[in-house]
């Protein structure tokens, strides 16, 4: 067995060394696991892709990147960032603050960390440089406030563990509100107290806060078509008129509404150039997914989740000890695996576990996507670190740099969110 | 325009119309899904399961829409293990790597389509046979193959990663 392992690990290497993708370094592995550890029987790996795509609920995924999209590409983001500027603009660090608010907007169109951060990033990335915050503050601050993505509803992973649990999805989307207001409360203050000199723009005449409250109402105003995709969206959800697939289905066509419709700043020739865009990025997530996917399949065959969990079990006498014992579980996955396929191997496994030291089970949820969540920001694999260095160009220690201090405030606001469980349900029935 | 281009610009063409196409496949039927279930009180029978034959083709043929942009996710920090002079044969040895990863996944997955459409494996709901869906990813596989052959043969045809872009423009201007 270790030679093996060592053969694997030693394969994924000399893949990477030779400039191989994700896909490629990932689909190997997936052979050479299932070649060796099931009968030699390479077809079952087509066969486990087949299975992971040919999911009813992955289809919210393509839909809400592609309405994400279209709001990017059209002026809603532009729109809701420039809000998110004029409300902070007066307040020291304001632009740093206005990074992480608009996360916080934009979060509640996209449901995707990556989503968000390259929506934001592509305006706030160079607004912040040029305003003299440093690069690894602007990247961090991107890649932490990306994270919202996946914790305001809509929330693609808090879809899949609603699926696997049989827990409500939308009770799992209105406990998700809490735990993000927390988050942006730490990361604004951090924000604002990290960059306290960059002064607000404002003075005490009344001249000044006229000017002020002028510039808000006119971006209010410019905004609220934008603002109104999601209230629809979610409020759609919440009323339980839509399912979330739905939801992006009508989030798309909202999107194309108000972008080609409403706001008229978006030619119709753009759906194109956008579908497109989509398509690339879906092109490169989506087999990562599937060799993730199959992989874990394989994993979860061979009993692997299951002997670790078991082991948990014989060491934990205590719910206190359970959920320090999950939560490093959970981090430590979360920085080798992808969000999707952790949840989809770890929710099933550990909630039963949760369940019997009276944890409930939408708290858990979204105690598992929290944790999960800063694998987006840990190093090597983390995907907002290689988006990120994709996106803005800059070189992996560099963003490595700049989200470590988010890392330590997302550990912080999980521990919050494990010790008060009213955060989470004060809203669940 | 050598064989090798005229290829490759065959292939993005019909992938990139693949993709348009099968967005279509996934959004119009939702959207019809819901507009007739809030109007008239009841959704379309298997709308989702049509949608999710376009979600297949839109994330099959996406591969070939990011190879062809340089967007697949790739991870670079042991890209100065080797001296910098060595690049030119390492990107042809990785394409033709990558060509032979596809090319043996287009076989594997040929021989799942076959088992399939001899077992007359059907949708549950729609009664569609599978084998002309799961077509689609044996296709994929194969012309990301080629794709990927022809990248290896001929240096002046490759994408230029997307990490890359902007740097190389930049010391373009500047020179």
């Amino acid at each position: 067995m270790a030679v093996e392992i060592a053969l694997l690990i030693t394969l994924i290497g000399v893949l990477m060394l030779l400039r191989q993708p994700v896909l490629v370094a990932l689909g190997a592995a997936a052979l050479f696991s299932y070649m060796v550890w099931n009968d030699g029987e390479a077809k079952y790996v087509v066969y486990d892709i087949w299975e992971a795509v040919n999911q009813e609920i992955l289809l919210a995924i393509p839909l809400f990147i592609l309405a994400a999209a279209i709001m990017s590409r059209g002026t809603i983001a532009k729109r809701l960032i420039d809000l998110a500027v004029e409300i902070t603009r007066p307040v020291p660090g304001g632009l740093a603050i206005a990074t992480v608010v608009s996360c916080a907007f934009f979060a509640a169109i996209s449901g995707s960390a990556t989503v968000t951060l390259l929506a934001v990033g592509s305006v706030m990335h160079k607004a912040l440089t040029e305003n003299g915050y440093s690069t690894e503050f602007s990247i961090g601050a991107l890649c932490a406030g990306g994270v919202l993505g996946i914790i305001i509803p809509p929330s693609i992973p808090l879809i899949l563990y609603g699926v696997m649990t049989d827990t409500s999805i939308t009770d799992l989307f209105k406990a998700g509100l809490g735990p993000a207001a927390v988050m942006v409360g730490i990361l604004a203050v951090f924000a604002m107290a990290t960059n306290f000199s960059r002064r607000g723009d404002w003075t005490l005449s009344p001249a000044s806060w006229i000017a002020a409250l002028r510039r808000v109402s006119r971006a209010s105003w410019r905004a609220v078509f934008a603002l109104s995709v999601p209230v629809v969206m979610l409020g759609g959800i919440y009323q339980g008129v839509f399912t979330a697939t739905e939801a992006a289905a009508v989030a798309v066509a909202l999107a194309l509404i108000v972008e080609l419709v409403v706001h008229r700043e978006m030619r119709p020739s753009e759906v194109w150039t956008v579908t497109m865009e989509t398509a690339k990025l879906l092109g490169s997530l989506f087999p990562v997914l599937m060799f993730a996917v199959s992989l874990n399949i394989l994993l979860t065959f061979e009993q692997a989740p299951q002997q670790i969990v078991a082991l948990m079990e014989t060491m934990i006498d205590n719910k206190w000890q359970f959920l320090i014992a999950a939560n490093v579980l959970m981090l430590v996955v979360g920085m080798v695996i992808d969000i999707g396929s952790a949840v989809l191997i770890l929710s099933p496994l550990l909630l039963p576990i949760a369940r019997s030291y009276g944890i409930d089970p939408t708290h858990f949820g979204i105690i598992m996507i929290v944790n999960l969540g800063i694998g987006y920001l840990t190093p090597p694999m983390g995907l907002n670190l290689i988006v990120a260095m994709a996106a803005f160009r800059e070189d992996f220690w560099t963003v490595c740099r700049g989200v470590l201090p988010f890392i330590v405030l997302m550990l912080a606001a999980l521990a919050i969110v494990v010790l008060f469980p009213q955060i989470t349900l004060f809203m669940v029935s | 325009m050598n064989v090798g281009a005229t290829i490759l610009s065959a292939l993005k063409r019909f992938e990139r119309m693949a993709c348009g196409v099968a967005f279509l496949v996934m959004a119009a039927p939702l959207m019809a899904d819901v507009a007739r279930r809030l109007i008239v009180g009841s959704g379309i029978l298997g709308a989702p399961q049509v949608a999710v034959v376009g979600m297949i083709a839109v994330a099959m043929f996406g591969i070939g829409v990011a190879a062809d942009e340089g967007a697949h996710l790739r991870p670079r920090f042991l890209d100065g293990v080797f001296p910098k002079r060595w690049k030119p044969t390492i990107e042809t040895i990785a394409h033709a790597l990558t060509a032979l990863f596809f090319a043996g996944l287009a076989l594997i997955a040929f021989a799942v389509v076959d088992e399939t459409r001899r077992l007359e494996d059907v949708n549950s709901v729609l009664r569609w046979p599978l084998w002309p869906v799961q077509a689609i990813i044996f296709l994929a596989f194969l012309l990301n193959a080629v794709r990927y052959a022809i990248y290896a043969v001929s240096p002046e045809l490759r994408p230029i990663e997307e990490a890359d872009r902007v740097p190389e423009a930049l010391e373009e201007a500047r020179a």
